[in-house]
């Protein structure tokens, strides 16, 4: 079995293992279990203060106290990014996958260009957009008095969250379609001339061989923006900063622990653990879901 | 195979690179490098071992510009072993989150703190929050000042009122502030024959008539939310009779947010707003001085604080700054209120905490706080007179000292959104917000405010 | 299987229209960055009335970006050659079953996505050791041997023949000589891929700066630009500037590693 010889020599491979192993678990797992623990005192961040126990308060509290409609704002926002983004970004990156698929001239070079926001990262695409958003005359704003209106944009209670979502779409869109492109240039080019013989044209192509066969791609794609929706916030923090009704449970973990006057480490926490929940369901509920429509198909 | 070695060694270059800056960032940036006894203790002493003396602030630029091209030069002059890593970042929550980890990891000296020391609960408001500089204060992080020198160089009321707490003096006042008025470039003023306005009649008057001529009446700045509701909190000081006795009735249930007081104060909020320029709740602070020194604004809801900033960018501007006339009879707005402004304090815990006082001793020296007050505009908390123009101009409004709102509100724990902070919420208003009238606005926050009642 | 005119005109039509979404605020960064404070604020939309490249050297020097550029080529060099070496060690034992319950450790590795945020336990422990605020702690945060260039390389690994590890042995080949000689150049790909992903991740990082490097001197471009943003927000054309000297790099490198980038990000996706 070891092919690298015996005794002593047989543990090097547990040894040299053990390295990434206690990084991960002093670093992410340990950390993440903390959380927990974290969530059950009134540990404040502050240091010299004393902390204790206190139960489930921290959850009470975020679910009863008086400002709860507040926090269940918070979590509606929350499901609403990640669905928003899940549904819009996939179907646009699903379009253009298929547009591109086929041969286009400069395919290659509308390629890049769609997956260019991701290298470019958060920051620098966040402010790109915040200056073609700047309301005091950027180029949005002028677009809208052409029709006699206008916005505040990122700073609109009414629109700051949807132009939010907006952004992180057309930062990941790119990323999405790459990964249709994959799955729709793996499908041999012979089962569409099979299918054509069987008078499958158009509709009935994609409905009956194309999606089908990119299923795959779909799971991932969906698996991975449910889940980044419902953790990702930078793209709140550089834009909004929260304000404007824009935060969302992630933003508020993070809120809660750096971002406010109080410092609240044990209220943090507790809003982690209710963040964890949501993306744990929704990552089973889809994963089980997709694995079983990937055998039935 | 040869590739492979040139790979390795460029790897090896980088991780021995990291690791020197790394060391170096840790004892420059950091000082938990050494060991907390042995450093500082040495004040008098100059030379011997190099001290990074890590002060935190932020953005205000006259202000930053003293530090970092006088004082700063001038303190690390004198004491060559001491090397000043002065952090400043925008005053929003990018301030408080630096300032809070920074505390909370030990990682910093001299912080500024942005008021003095205000809204700790008092008796009349039962089972409200204590703010950070109490948590602070109470978890043994500030440095005690009581008995240091350089306390005796600020005015005794200003000692008591502003860097007092539990009878310990915890921090140094720099200075007073004013926001509940408005700048005014007096050009434009004198070019539409308009007035100061002494009350909100005159005020609807001067409104109007620069509306009327295609000159956007007032600019504000939305985007961090704060600063609209200052020119609001000039409103709250000149239409409430005793805006202490309402708050007080607020915890009691004797007064309520959808008093008719109140009310008017929302409904001229409301007003002002509607006079502002387009797409102001997207105008970040940092704009609203370059929009006014353009002349692209007659007036600007901003504290004064900022005058010199205002000055800096058009050196031929000719600016004033008034009370937010709220009331029609004349004498109550004759007085702009205020707070006492940023307040230094020393972290306790700091391994160079005999510097961070050298700091604050060199800060207060007659002439080095001279210099400070009249670059940040402030008013004295030392006896000194300052030259600034702009500053005699406002003394008018300056008879006595009247705090503005967000100094005396003390606010219930875990409150809704439309109660909560110290400041009022003007900015969910249309056209700012999404509530079309005060009265749903005032009702909201009532509600939340009862709901946050202690059981 | 011809296709009509009509839809290869519509095909065309909105590719060129997302085009003009993902260019045409490239190109408005550029004409604003050329402008003076003065024209951006008399007509934001107007073509900037000459190329002033000088825009570029001032913003250069109010920025301090030199610093913040080293301070990210620091870290992302760093954090990525340590972590594929890291994913290396992790990915061949658990690949191959060298280890006991080596299934066991994949999916241990793959359950710290859906935990919950590890965010305020991870700070007090990087306080606690002294490593709030240096680069070692950042560089030690953003390394990991456990994310997707681990998933990449077991993957990878599955499909190199068992029978090259024995051939190896045979000959005399030790277990960490036959890792690092033999097995690593042979990842080569997957391994680029690992690197351009953890590189891209930590390059762009922006929350963790923000809150374990509070000292400026040591922010990277991330965050370095985003105190530009806090200091110059008044003044859009040197802002723009900032944000094209660190757009620009990125935007070079992946000009020439576009293909590997992509292809990087896609093998990335599919394995987690």
């Amino acid at each position: 079995m070891y092919p690298f010889g015996k005794g002593l020599s047989r543990y090097v491979p547990l040894l040299l293992l053990m390295i990434p192993v206690a990084l991960y678990v002093l670093l992410a797992v340990g950390p993440s279990m903390v959380t927990i623990v974290f969530s059950l005192t009134d540990a404040t961040g502050i240091p010299g203060t004393s902390w204790k126990f206190i139960g489930f308060d921290n959850y009470k509290e975020f679910f009863t106290a008086s400002n709860a409609s507040d926090q269940v704002r918070a979590i509606s926002r929350s499901l609403y990014f990640a669905f928003a983004v899940v549904l819009i970004q996939n179907a646009v990156a699903l379009l253009i996958a298929i547009i591109v698929n086929k041969r286009l001239r400069g395919d290659v070079f509308y390629r890049a260009t769609y997956f260019l926001p991701v290298v470019l990262g958060v920051t620098v695409s966040g402010l790109i957009w915040q200056m073609l958003f700047n309301p005091m005359g950027g180029p949005a704003q002028k677009l809208l008095n052409v029709f006699g209106t206008q916005s505040n944009f990122f700073g609109s209670y009414d629109i700051a969250f949807e132009l939010i979502i907006f952004v992180q779409i057309w930062m990941y869109m790119g990323y999405s379609m790459t990964i249709f492109l994959a799955g729709l240039q793996a499908i041999p080019k012979d089962l569409y001339e099979a299918g054509y013989m069987d008078g499958a044209r158009g509709w009935a192509s994609f409905r009956h061989i194309t999606f089908p066969m990119i299923a795959p791609a779909i799971t991932v794609n969906i698996l991975l923006s449910i889940i980044g929706g419902l953790q990702t916030f930078d793209i709140i923090y550089v834009l909004t900063g929260g304000k404007f009704e824009t935060s969302t449970l992630a933003f508020n973990v993070f809120a809660a622990a750096f971002a406010t006057t109080t410092s609240d480490f044990g209220r943090a926490s507790a809003i982690a653990m209710i963040q964890f929940v949501f993306v744990f369901a929704f990552a089973i509920v889809a994963m089980l879901y997709f694995r079983k429509r990937e055998v039935e198909l | 195979m040869r590739k492979h070695s040139v790979w390795l060694l460029l790897m090896a270059f980088v991780l021995v690179l990291s690791a020197c800056s790394g060391g170096n960032g840790g004892n420059g940036g950091n000082g938990s490098g050494t060991p907390d006894g042995n450093s500082g203790s040495t004040n008098s002493s100059d030379g011997g071992e190099q001290v990074t003396l890590r002060v935190l602030h932020w953005i205000n630029e006259p202000v930053n510009k003293y530090m970092e091209d006088v004082f700063i030069p001038q303190f690390e002059e004198k004491y060559p072993n001491v090397k000043i890593d002065y952090t400043t970042v925008p005053s929003d929550e990018t301030y408080d989150q630096l300032m809070q980890t920074r505390v909370n990891a030990n990682d910093a000296d001299v912080v500024a703190y942005k008021s003095s020391f205000v809204g700790a609960p008092q008796e009349w408001s039962p089972g409200a929050a204590d703010p950070l500089w109490k948590q602070w204060a109470d978890a043994g992080l500030l440095a005690d000042l009581t008995g240091e020198d350089f306390i005796a160089n600020y005015n005794p009321v200003d000692v008591e009122n502003a860097m007092t707490y539990d009878s310990k003096v915890y921090g140094v006042n720099m200075g007073k502030v004013s926001f509940t008025g408005l700048f005014y470039n007096k050009d434009i003023f004198a070019q539409y024959d308009l007035d100061v306005p002494t009350t909100w009649d005159e005020f609807m008057v001067v409104l109007n008539t620069l509306n009327d001529n295609g000159v956007t009446p007032i600019g504000f700045a939305g985007k961090e939310v704060w600063p609209i509701n200052l020119a609001v909190q000039g409103l709250q000081a000149t239409i409430h009779e005793d805006q202490l006795a309402y708050i007080k009735g607020l915890w009691t249930g004797e007064t309520k947010f959808t008093d008719p007081a109140a009310i008017e104060v929302l409904e001229k909020a409301q007003i002002m707003m509607n006079y502002a320029q387009n797409g102001f709740m997207g105008t970040d602070y940092g704009t609203l001085p370059s929009l006014f020194a353009a002349g692209q604004v007659a007036m600007a809801a901003d504290g004064t604080w900022n005058a010199a900033t205002y000055q800096g960018l058009n050196p031929d501007l000719n600016l004033g700054y008034f009370p937010v006339p709220g009331s029609s009879d004349p004498a109550d707005n004759a007085n702009l209120a205020g707070k006492y402004d940023m307040t230094w304090m020393v972290v306790e815990k700091s391994s160079n905490k005999d510097w961070a006082l050298t700091f604050l001793e060199e800060m207060s020296t007659r002439d080095n706080y001279t210099a400070f007050v009249n670059a940040a505009g402030f008013l004295p908390t030392q006896d000194v007179t300052v030259d600034s123009e702009f500053i005699n101009d406002i003394t008018p409004y300056l008879g006595e000292f009247i705090l503005a709102w967000d100094q005396l509100a003390i606010n219930r724990e875990n409150v809704g959104q439309y109660a909560d902070g110290s400041s009022p919420h003007a900015e969910f208003l249309k056209p700012a917000g999404p509530l079309e009238t005060p009265q749903e606005l005032a009702d909201l926050s009532q509600k939340d405010w009862d709901a946050a009642a202690p059981k | 299987m011809r296709e009509s005119r009509t839809i290869l005109g519509m095909r065309y039509g909105i590719v060129l229209l997302f085009m003009a979404l993902y260019l045409l605020p490239l190109l408005y960064l550029f004409n604003v960055s050329m402008k003076t404070q003065f024209e951006y604020l008399a007509n934001p939309l107007a073509i900037a009335e000459s190329l002033r490249f000088s825009n570029f050297v001032e913003a250069w020097k109010l920025g301090n970006f030199a610093q913040y550029l080293w301070n990210s080529v620091l870290y992302t060099v760093t954090s990525t050659a340590l972590s594929m070496l890291l994913s290396l060690i992790a990915a061949f034992p658990i690949a191959r079953g060298y280890v006991k319950f080596s299934s066991f450790f994949y999916t241990f590795f793959l359950i710290s996505m859906f935990l919950p945020n590890p965010l305020i336990p991870q700070f007090a422990l990087m306080t606690e050791l002294g490593l709030y605020n240096t680069q070692i702690g950042y560089i030690l945060l953003r390394t990991t041997g456990t994310g997707i260039a681990f998933l990449l390389i077991v993957g990878y690994i599955k499909s190199i023949s068992r029978d090259l590890d024995e051939a190896a042995a045979m000959d005399g080949c030790g277990y960490i000589r036959y890792l690092f000689t033999i097995l690593l150049p042979l990842t080569k790909s997957v391994l680029a891929t690992g690197v351009i992903l953890t590189a891209i991740a930590t390059w762009n990082d922006i929350i963790m700066p923000v809150i374990y490097l509070s000292d400026q001197s040591l922010a990277p471009v991330t965050k370095g630009l985003f105190a530009f943003r806090g200091q110059y927000l008044n003044n859009w054309p040197l802002l723009a500037c900032g944000i094209i000297i660190v757009a620009t790099p990125l935007i070079v490198l992946y000009a020439f590693l576009q293909k590997y980038i992509v292809d990087g990000a896609l093998a990335g996706a599919v394995k987690s």
